[in-house]
């Protein structure tokens, strides 16, 4: 039926009363058109108002519609966002962390995810259980009843156990198992288990500073391959979109949305844990034998720059680092700048060959005495050796000898050479807080010529140790500088990813080729008459040591070091050992000689290196220093 | 008067059953005992699907914590083998067992070819 229609059919009874008012009446004498016009009058007003009335249905009609309209077609982003808001939740998957391995695969670093235990001493003494909850979490943990009780039988809500070392106690795997058992029988009232991540190095302290460590807080890495490679051992986390109850839980039916965490990367190393391992363990002893304030050895492949050890004298121990001090936090071996001594003069005699500004057999007149820049220059022990060639510059260790080449050389060109063997600048290697040295070039011309024969044996110029391993890597190696490193290969996603392999990088031609082999050949002939202390039977061995004395006002403080490398004309390794201070006995040839020898004869074997060398010359007795090597090392 | 209808009669004529059906169904009680029956149904239909959801759930809940066991069971198995193979520990059990460190020098490397190996390997003479 049509509005019209339902409009007629409510207006019948009044044309009905009308009709009937409209026959002719005797009820005052009023005509019955009169009549007419006041009903339709009348029938006039209700139709207005029955207008109006429709009218305003149809606006408040038309307003209810503008409004859900608003609110389902302007306002529909924000208010889903809202109301996502209050029924969804996104929560973080974390990643677990990369593990580190040494160039055999024995893990370094691990991160282990134990349980801790968690109470609320109020819900428990509500339930009155405290206790069969004291006698349970006791036998679940192996603590004494009485520790359990007086931790959890105190005021309060939230109560961490902590063992008997007073540190939270971190559950095994089969005694969180137990205990997780005991909770889902409700066995353990007011009780929960929080995991808790922590990063574990097995090894101890070994490699302590080339690993660094992982802070507490946020799980970031600090100092060594933990800091450097943070990014690719963190992994990225993932997350996971679902509803939650009024309680902030998760639904388990509700639909989910998840990212996943891609975990961190696993690192192998290039360092040898059982060549670390001599290397720390021989460098303590040494330490500790000659009063030495501490020392550095670095055994590395010169020919690709890996660097098999790295251990520093003192060190930490990464699972309990903050009881250990600020200052052996660092790593020495690539942030501590000291004075190399006469271990420069074979990069000196090296560059004066490749430059040619002398030649092995070049004769030098030795007075005991090197006037540089008005300032006299002395031999280390004051004496005058007369006509030498370069070979016995080195044998004798002549700071008048290397001095003079350095001016042979001049110094805008030993400055080149300073810079193509690396120093003054990073080696680049894949560890934090590096330095560059120091080389400082006064102004003044008598200062600078003093200077550069200074240079030239190795006082006035700091280094760091890794930058003589990685010269003397150069020289090993044909003239090539390579650029240490310390990871070698990074496996993606735990492990399970792609293999990255660090590919060995050349630097530069430090010196020529013939440069390089000469300077090894003197080196070898040097290291037998210098002081014979390192020969090893049957092979060849390229060394040299230093003594440097970084107070001039007293020349017992010294920096006592040996660099060298072996077989001479084949190596396998650089090594170079240096010590901090030294006190029974100051010289590198005396104090840092007798374990360089002992580390060399282990890495040779270990490395299954054949002789290479027959004849009188090889022959060397043990403990001709009057130390036993053997005893150097574990 | 209407003419009957010969199908709706007809016991054995074609369309009978669904004739009857729709015939019943236009009274209100049957429409509504239909109507709760498929409401009933949809509703067991729902909740079925709803129990499997979370019973799936229930049981990813179960492998996911397996997962983690086993993860961290790894962990603590490769921490036990850092431990057991680092060098100091190595060390350490190997005086506990009587051993020596060997003197320098005490081994001798010697470099053959392959057929003397061959030669030794077999017994014989190089």
């Amino acid at each position: 039926m049509s509005r019209r229609g339902s409009l007629l059919t409510a207006l019948t009874p009044l044309r009905a009363r009308a009709r009937s008012s409209s026959r002719p009446t005797w009820d005052g004498g009023r005509s019955w058109r009169e009549r007419e016009r006041s009903e339709q009058a009348t029938l006039r007003q209700a139709r207005g108002r029955q207008a109006v009335l429709f009218l305003l249905l149809a606006g408040v009609l038309a307003a209810l519609l503008g409004r859900t309209a608003y609110w389902q077609l302007g306002q529909r982003v924000a208010l889903a966002a809202r109301a996502d808001a209050q029924h969804l939740r996104a929560f973080a998957i974390r990643a677990g962390r990369g593990a580190i391995y040494d160039a055999n695969g024995r893990p370094l670093a691990v991160s282990v995810t134990q349980d801790s235990v968690i109470a609320d001493p109020d819900v428990i003494r509500s339930v009155k259980a405290m206790d069969t909850v004291v006698a349970a979490l006791a036998t679940l943990t192996g603590l004494p009843q009485a520790r359990v009780r007086a931790q959890l039988d105190v005021p309060g809500a939230y109560v961490r156990l902590r063992g008997a070392d007073g540190k939270t106690l971190l559950l095994q795997q089969a005694r969180s198992d137990g205990i997780r058992a005991a909770l889902a029988g409700g066995d353990l009232p007011g009780v929960a288990l929080i995991p808790v991540v922590t990063r574990v190095y097995p090894a101890g302290d070994l490699a302590a500073q080339t690993l660094g460590f992982v802070s507490l807080n946020g799980g970031a890495g600090q100092y060594g391959v933990e800091q450097r490679e943070q990014r690719l051992l963190a992994g990225t986390p993932g997350q996971l979109y679902t509803a939650v109850d009024a309680a902030g839980n998760p639904l388990a039916t509700a639909p989910q949305r998840s990212t996943p965490a891609v975990p961190g990367a696993d690192l192998t190393l290039t360092l040898d844990a059982t060549v670390q391992y001599w290397a720390e363990q021989g460098l303590a002893r040494t330490v500790a034998q000659t009063g030495a304030g501490g020392g550095t050895v670095i055994v590395l492949d010169p020919r690709s720059g890996a660097i098999r050890a790295l251990a520093n004298v003192p060190s930490f121990d990464p699972n309990a680092y903050a009881r250990s001090p600020l200052a052996t936090l660092q790593n020495p071996a690539v942030s501590a700048v000291y004075d190399p001594g006469s271990l420069m003069k074979a990069v000196t005699i090296a560059s004066g060959i490749d430059a040619g500004a002398v030649e092995p057999g070049t004769l030098f007149d030795d007075t005991g005495t090197l006037v540089a820049g008005g300032t006299p220059i002395h031999n280390w022990d004051l004496s005058a050796h007369g006509m030498v060639n370069m070979t016995q510059v080195l044998q004798f260790s002549l700071n008048t000898g290397a001095g003079w080449v350095a001016t042979q050389i001049g110094r805008e060109r030993f400055d080149r050479y300073l810079a193509a063997f690396g120093f003054g600048a990073k080696t680049g290697v894949d560890l934090p807080d590096e330095s560059p040295g120091i080389i400082n070039v006064p102004q003044a011309a008598d200062e600078a010529a003093l200077q550069l024969a200074e240079n030239g044996f190795g006082e006035g110029i700091g280094v760091t140790p890794l930058q003589v391993a990685a010269a003397y890597g150069a020289l090993a190696n044909g003239g090539v500088l390579m650029r240490p490193y310390v990871v070698a290969s990074v496996a993606a996603d735990g492990g399970a990813g792609a293999v990255t392999r660090t590919q060995p990088v050349a630097v530069r031609q430090a010196v020529s080729q013939p440069a390089a082999r000469s300077i090894t050949q003197m080196l070898v002939s040097s290291a037998y008459v210098e002081t014979g202390m390192y020969l090893l039977p049957g092979y060849s061995i390229a060394a040299k040591t230093g003594t440097s004395t970084p107070d001039p006002a007293d020349p017992t403080v010294t920096y006592a070091s040996v660099a060298g490398y072996a077989p001479a004309y084949d190596p396998r390794f650089v090594l170079l050992v240096k010590l901090d201070h030294p006190r029974t006995t100051i010289y590198g040839a005396t104090a840092a000689a007798p374990l360089w020898r002992a580390l060399a004869a282990q890495l040779l074997t270990y490395y299954q290196v054949p002789p290479d060398r027959t004849g009188q010359g090889n022959v060397q007795t043990a403990g001709q220093s009057g130390q036993d090597p053997n005893k150097l090392l574990p | 008067m209407d003419t009957p209808d010969p199908t709706l009669d007809s016991p054995d004529g074609p369309g009978d059953w669904r004739m009857r059906a729709l015939a019943a169904l236009r009274r209100p009680l049957a429409l509504a005992i239909f109507g709760v029956a498929m409401i009933g149904l949809i509703a067991l239909l729902y909740l079925h699907q709803v129990a499997a959801l979370a019973a799936a759930n229930d049981r990813l809940a179960t492998l996911r914590a397996e997962q983690a066991r086993l993860e961290r069971q790894d962990a603590d198995q490769r921490a036990r083998l850092g431990a057991v193979t680092s060098p100091a520990y190595v060390d350490e059990r190997a005086r506990a067992l009587g051993l020596v460190p060997a003197p320098l020098g005490s081994a001798l490397i010697v470099s053959i070819n392959q057929a003397t190996l061959s030669a030794l390997r077999d017994g014989g003479q190089p």
